[in-house]
This record gives C-alpha cells, structure tokens and sequence, in this order.
C-alpha cells in the first residue's frame, strides 16, 4: 500500500514537473529552441559548438589597438606649458613680428584690395 | 557575456575621445597690456627693439608706418592685415611684382586701372617680367634682422 502510495507520488510529481517542463519550453522562441535543439544535437553527435563570439572579441581588439594607437600618439605630443613659454616666444622666433612696419599699410591694405586680387602673381 | 564585451567595444571605441579632450590644451586667455608682467612684455617688445636698433636709416620710416597704421580706420586696419598675410606668403620675385604694380596703380584714376588690369591679365609671364623691369618700384631697403 505504502508502496503503491509512494508509486503514485512520483508519478504526479513526475507529470508535474514534465507538465512545468512544457510551459517553460512552450514560453521560448522558435529561435531559441532551434538554438537548443541544434546544440542538443551537436552534443549528442560529440561536436563542440562553435562559439559566436570570434567576431566580437576581433572588434574588441581592433578597438583597443586603435585606442591605444591614439592615446600614444597624443602622449607624445607636447603638453600646454606655460602660455608665457609657448605663445609669447613663439612671437619672438618669428620673422613676421615686425612685418607691418616693412612696408606702407596702405600697400598692404591694396593687397588685400579687389585689384590686387585680380592680378595673380606667378 | 555579449552586453559585457559591448560595454568595453563600447568604451574602447570612447577612449580616444576622451583621452583628445583631456589632452587639448584650453586657449590661453591673455590680459589686457597693462596687466601684462614685465616679462612678457619685454618678449612682446624685444623683436621690435632690435630691428628698430639695427637699422638706424629705417626709424623715421618705422615711426611713420607705426603712425599710420594707428590713425587707419579699423576696417581698413583689417584690411590691411589680410593684405599683410598674403604678403608673408609671397615670394621675393612675387613681392617685387606686387611693388611695381601697387607703385604703377596707385595715383590711377578708377577708368585706368580698370584699362591697366584688363591689359595686364593678357600680358603673358615674360611680358609682365619685362614690364616690372621697366616699371621698378622705388627702391627699398631690406630690414637687417639679427639672428
């Protein structure tokens, strides 16, 4: 009795949890259970599933070379500096700090005039 | 898995952005002149100093330019700054030509130099070479610039 009465315990128990089994499977996408099934059946066969993710991981690493190539090349670029250091003696290196008084303002001021645009000199 | 390799595709991709805005320097703000420290304005003035000291015979003329480059309206002041940056981008034979021409052109009249232009754009190369030989500009002195 107490046997038939255990036999008939694991019987529900086992419609109820096949009974689970179907709602969970019948709430996946047609995709994901042809996902399941394929690997399932690749598994059965003994093939190991490819992963998908060798795309992904070469973008990965392509955007940290890139990355990298970047922040080097702004490491070696000069840090701002003292703006008294750079910009005022780039004004004292230059040739052209005195330009204006190389010449009549009023010829520069022709060369910047329509004429002179006109006139295109080789 | 997939969000996490997204996530640093992601901020990868992002580095270099931010790694150019922290590496760009803010634009220097200067003062007014007056607030300017002795040493940079001896660095302002130290070009000018030497090429006035250098060239003896060309301070009336520098004091004259400086003069007149102050009284300019600003507009033509601005003018006069674009025409000034083309002339640094000219070559010795271009300044030349440009001398003559604006030496030739000056005391014309609006009719005639319109007549001068239209004859000059059919002048060939080696006309107009001939023609600035034969119409020098006055003679002008270069600046000595020590180095």
């Amino acid at each position: 009795m107490n046997n038939h009465t255990g036999f008939d315990g694991d019987a529900r128990f086992d419609r109820a949890l096949r009974q689970h089994h179907a709602t969970a499977v019948d709430s996946l996408s047609p995709r994901t259970r042809a996902q399941l099934a394929q690997r399932r059946n690749a598994a059965l066969r003994g093939e190991r599933v490819a992963p998908a993710h060798g795309m992904r991981y070469a973008a990965a690493g392509f955007a940290a070379i890139c990355a990298l190539a970047i922040g080097l090349q702004f490491g070696i670029m000069p840090a701002p500096g003292n703006p008294v250091a750079t910009g005022i003696a780039s004004t004292t290196t230059s040739s052209t700090d005195t330009t204006m008084l190389d010449e009549d303002p009023e010829f520069y001021a022709w060369l910047a005039s329509a004429d002179a645009q006109q006139i295109a000199m080789e | 898995m997939n969000r996490m390799i997204r996530l640093t595709v992601l901020a990868l991709a992002l580095l270099p952005a931010f790694a150019f805005a922290q590496a760009r320097p803010a634009a220097t703000q200067y003062p007014e002149w007056g607030q300017l420290t002795p040493a940079q304005r001896e660095a302002l003035v130290a070009p000018l100093r030497e090429r006035w000291n250098s060239n003896p015979d060309e301070r009336a003329r520098m004091i004259e330019r400086a003069q007149r480059w102050k009284t300019m309206p600003r507009d033509q002041r601005d003018h006069a700054r674009h025409g000034m940056q083309r002339w640094e981008d000219m070559s010795p034979e271009q300044r030349v030509e440009a001398r003559a021409l604006f030496h030739a052109m000056r005391g014309m009249e609006k009719p005639q130099r319109k007549a001068f232009l239209a004859e000059w754009r059919q002048k060939t190369p080696q006309q107009k070479s001939e023609w600035v030989k034969a119409h020098p500009a006055p003679e002008r002195r270069e600046p000595s610039r020590r180095q």
